[in-house]
């Protein structure tokens, strides 16, 4: 473009403006220190192989009484880490949790290496997560607790559930998938002519970064360009704490620490769940033992986000239909797939909602 | 601090014919082919591979020559047992040559003739592990090329949507406010193209082709693995073929163990009944 096409001097004027601010917010950005992750104590209370359980430390300030007495174990993704769950102190449903009496267990699942590439999901729905449940019920002396599980990880608890309905009290599945075939689902559709086995046989495990660009490219132009010129705007801006800075950094450290996928477990995941869509359809077995969700008859809290583009409300609400409990609650968020850990919103409601309806069914 | 502000006419008109102009050079099919760059397919590969065989073939034969011009000196002049091979050796040096000389098109043929050629003789399968390795190259660039032919579209299009909204805040210009500066037109711009981008990532032509792409890169990556597992092998170092042969071994040995240990548990607790 020549200096003299109409509206270059003008164009060159707010571009240079438009680039000012963002110098400005880089050299904001480059004082920025570390941030730290977590905010609630806990202790290793289990580990196998490179799956870690930990128990939070009860809030003192909870008076016995007000306690829920069945513990809640929650089994986070695959995907990513589960500290989401308790990123920082106002953004914690784990914290929001214990403050209202609930018992909290938390798996980590750890990060597979190249020797993990042969686990499967018999590994993970019958033995690690059966294994947790098993010592959270030995630790509390109960017979059946509370499960909850959060998206890929709601998908392996509902599995269980199905498979040992009586060693749960309630379930409580958050932002899971169940119905991986309905039309808002990008994911699936992308997925569809993927050569998954060649895909394994090609990289073992599936790697965390390949996964988290396949996210980004979900949304290509907000993920990758425009929230970053939003920060370096919001950098400029003197009302911008310093504490909205480290929420962002606090955020890419989450989305982008991603464990690599154990290899067997993906191919299984993608091919039985996301491509034949098998735990809808009824024909889902693991380990040889077939996965009817009918068998679910606890109480079943089912928590979805209207404005999920990962896990679209679509592909959570046929549970309602397809599970066998007659207490079947749902709770509609109005956020995203990630807002409903860490909006403001999603810290009024979301713990409130869990530990309200645990405690109405603790002494059932 | 002020941003400079706009009634949103010529200044917005001429950053959406700078953004046409940069996608015209950067990704549109055919800008490529405009600016005399190489194109990123496969007769670069097969070009490049053409080249190693002419420069591999001439050694060899100036070899030859030199033991031939060797042997022949231990000779009667004239009498030269090899002199017959010796000729043959720089017809054929000749041809190598020539074929390195011609130029871009002789080359081409050659490779392309190479690559037609059934593999042959004692580098037969590193012959054709290279080849195989070479046309995935190949088949990924191409889906490469076509899949940034799709996002220049989208962002061609993003600018078509852009330049509408501004056409309709001008239209409705009480009722909405104008574009008043760049960071706005910024917003406008990448609103418009998840619009787009969402409806292009929904359709089926998308969703296969890049499915296509990321099954190009896997055949590719394994052609790779391929090749450097054949490395591998000949310093006689492991391989990842080998350690998965470990990994299965001892997923079944964990898996016989625990059913055992769980047999023998049943066992004990029918003796203590």
């Amino acid at each position: 473009m020549s200096e003299s096409t109409p509206g270059s001097a003008e164009l060159a004027a707010v571009t240079n403006d438009f680039m000012r601010r963002m110098s400005q917010g880089l050299a904001a950005l480059a004082n920025a220190g570390d941030v730290t992750i977590g905010s609630s104590a806990k202790d290793a209370v289990f580990t196998e192989d490179k799956v870690t359980l930990y128990r939070y430390r009860p809030s003192e300030v909870v008076a016995p009484e007000n306690r829920v007495r069945t513990p809640l174990l929650i089994s986070y993704a695959l995907v990513n880490r589960p500290y989401m769950m308790d990123l920082q102190t106002d953004r914690s449903l784990i914290r929001g949790l214990l403050q209202r009496g609930v018992d909290v267990y938390l798996i980590d699942w750890g990060y597979p290496d190249g020797a993990d590439r042969y686990l499967a999901l018999e590994d993970y729905v019958l033995r690690y997560l059966p294994h947790c449940v098993d010592f959270v019920r030995q630790a509390s002396q109960q017979d059946r607790i509370n499960l909850l599980g959060v998206c890929q990880g709601g998908t392996m608890t509902l599995c269980y559930a199905a498979l040992h309905p009586q060693r749960l009290r309630n379930l409580i599945t958050m932002v899971t998938p169940v119905d991986f075939h309905t039309p808002e689902n990008l994911l699936t559709k992308w997925a569809k002519h993927v050569d998954v086995d060649a895909l394994v046989a090609a990289t073992g495990n599936v790697s965390g970064d390949a996964l988290n660009a396949l996210f980004v490219s979900l949304m290509p132009f907000r993920l990758n360009s425009q929230k970053y010129v939003d920060l370096l705007h919001q950098l400029n801006d003197p009302d911008t704490s310093g504490a909205a800075l480290e929420n962002f950094l606090r955020m890419e450290k989450w989305i982008f620490d991603s464990p690599d996928q154990a290899g067997e477990m993906f191919r299984q995941f993608l091919t039985l769940f996301v491509k034949q869509n098998r735990l809808k359809d009824g024909t889902l077995e693991v380990g040889g033992r077939k996965v009817d969700l009918k068998q679910i008859t606890m109480p079943l809290l089912n928590i979805y986000a209207m404005q999920d583009h990962l896990v679209p409300p679509s592909a959570s609400k046929p549970l309602g239909e397809l599970t066998g409990s007659s207490d079947y609650s749902t709770h509609e968020f109005q956020g995203g797939h990630i807002g409903i850990y860490v909006s403001g919103t999603a810290q009024r409601q979301i713990p409130d909602r869990i530990a309200g309806w645990l405690r109405e069914r603790d002494r059932s | 601090m002020t941003e400079s502000k706009n009634d949103g006419s010529d200044w917005i008109q001429a950053w959406i014919q700078q953004q046409r102009e940069q996608l015209r050079r950067a990704g549109m099919p055919g800008a490529d082919a405009a600016s005399g760059e190489k194109s990123a397919g496969g007769p670069d590969q097969y070009r490049d591979l053409g080249m190693r065989w002419l420069e591999a073939g001439q050694a060899y034969l100036q070899g030859w020559q030199q033991f031939a011009q060797r042997s022949a000196g231990g000779s009667a002049a004239g009498e030269t047992p090899l002199k017959f091979g010796e000729e043959m050796l720089n017809a054929w040096q000749g041809t190598w040559a020539g074929a390195a000389s011609a130029g871009e098109g002789a080359t081409r043929q050659f490779a392309d003739l190479i690559s037609r050629l059934p593999a042959l003789g004692l580098a037969r399968e590193q012959t054709e592990a290279w080849r195989e390795l070479l046309a995935a190259q190949a088949e990924y660039q191409h889906l490469e090329q076509e899949l940034r032919t799709v996002w220049a579209k989208v962002q061609t299009e993003a600018l078509v949507m852009v330049e509408a909204a501004i056409r309709e805040r001008r239209a409705k210009q009480d009722a909405m406010p104008g574009i008043e500066d760049y960071r706005e037109l910024y917003n406008l711009w990448v609103e418009c193209g998840e619009k787009v981008f969402a409806q292009v990532a929904h359709s089926e032509s998308y969703c296969k082709l890049q499915a296509q792409l990321g099954n190009a890169a896997i055949r590719l990556k394994l052609r790779q693995q391929a090749v450097l597992e054949r490395a591998l092998k000949h310093f006689d170092l492991p391989t990842r073929s080998e350690l998965n042969t470990v990994h299965k071994q001892m997923r079944e040995l964990r898996e016989r163990v625990a059913t055992l240990e769980a047999q023998l548990a049943a066992a004990r607790g029918e003796e203590r009944s």
